[in-house]
């Protein structure tokens, strides 16, 4: 999958790619070696929601690291099953999500005793941070749980990525007022400051500059945010709708306590 | 939150951030004495770096 031919899942490059669909035809078309990036690509994108819904379903810890490597192993890896996938027949997530519980009622209890490691390791949870390791809201179906951990996956993933962007580009005063304006008070940190208090920290002149930032960072969390989307909708017009079902589908579960 | 760092979103707050890309700019909140919730004046939204807006994914290139 990389250079050394193994996934770790949980994008240990600090990349966390988003299948796409033109990715997924590129899986049925490029070389092997293309085929192991793209299907590395994937098994990072879905190994969360994949682990998510397992644990709904009632598997601890473990036994769901386990089942989520077989799935990808045997199933996604194994059994070709992206090169099936058909973008005309609805999103790769749900298409993936019923493929995992076919798989799920398949594997029988002293099935799921087994390690699944598989040999070289070709995907693997082992030795994954347990901060990586996401803990499904317990109120959340196994199907809501799946959802959930995709949405919330793309959207850390799209704040990870604009705030490289910035930083790497030399502006991260741009990042950073974003951050403390508007990113914060979302996260339920502090109060956010005010743009004098802003001014004075980051030594701009003028408000309006922090707040054209922030406009600025906006656009391009949203640009990001629904190029992300669009790879995952069988058309641009789709983006729309998929930002509204997302969040319908975050709004299921109520706000828990900080 | 560090840099490049990863982020842990709950349900709800991955919601509010949707809410910015569904519902473009956030209205503006009632300006308190002291600058907070400013900008009031939806004219101080206009972007100093302003650009046409690009196509999706390759917006305010950084």
């Amino acid at each position: 999958m990389r250079g050394d031919n193994r996934t770790v899942m949980g994008g240990g490059d600090g990349m966390f790619h988003t299948t796409r669909w033109p990715r997924i035809l590129g899986v049925q078309t490029q070389d092997e070696d293309g085929k192991s990036v793209l299907l590395g690509a994937i098994v990072e994108q879905y190994w969360k929601p994949a682990y998510c819904y397992l644990r709904r379903k009632g598997l601890d810890n473990e036994a769901a690291k386990d089942l989520t490597q077989g799935f990808f192993t045997e199933v996604v890896l194994g059994r070709h099953l992206v090169e099936k996938a058909d973008p005309h027949r609805g999103r790769f997530r749900t298409f993936l999500l019923a493929s995992l519980n076919n798989y799920v009622t398949s594997v029988g209890r002293a099935d799921r005793a087994e390690k699944r490691a598989p040999p070289g390791k070709l995907v693997s949870l082992q030795g994954l941070d347990d901060a990586d390791i996401p803990e499904p809201d317990p109120r959340l179906s196994p199907d809501a749980a799946f959802h959930h951990a995709w949405a919330t996956a793309v959207l850390e993933d799209v704040l990870r990525e604009i705030e490289s962007q910035y930083r790497q580009a030399g502006k991260a005063v741009h990042w950073e007022v974003f951050r403390e304006r508007v990113l914060g008070p979302i996260l339920g940190q502090d109060e956010p400051p005010t743009l004098p208090e802003l001014c004075a920290k980051h030594h701009i002149e003028r408000p309006e500059q922090i707040s054209s930032m922030i406009v600025t960072v906006k656009r391009k969390f949203r640009a990001v945010l629904r190029s992300r989307l669009r790879s995952s909708v069988e058309s641009a017009a789709d983006v729309d709708a998929e930002i509204h079902r997302l969040m319908q589908i975050l709004s299921q579960s109520p706000p828990r306590s900080a | 939150m560090s840099q490049y760092g990863r982020y842990k979103l709950r349900p709800h707050q991955a919601a509010r951030l949707l809410a910015i890309a569904a519902d473009g700019d956030e209205p503006p909140k009632p300006e308190a004495p002291d600058g907070r919730n400013s900008p009031a004046d939806p004219s101080s939204l206009a972007p100093v770096e302003s650009k046409p807006k690009p196509p999706a994914g390759d917006a305010d290139s950084p």
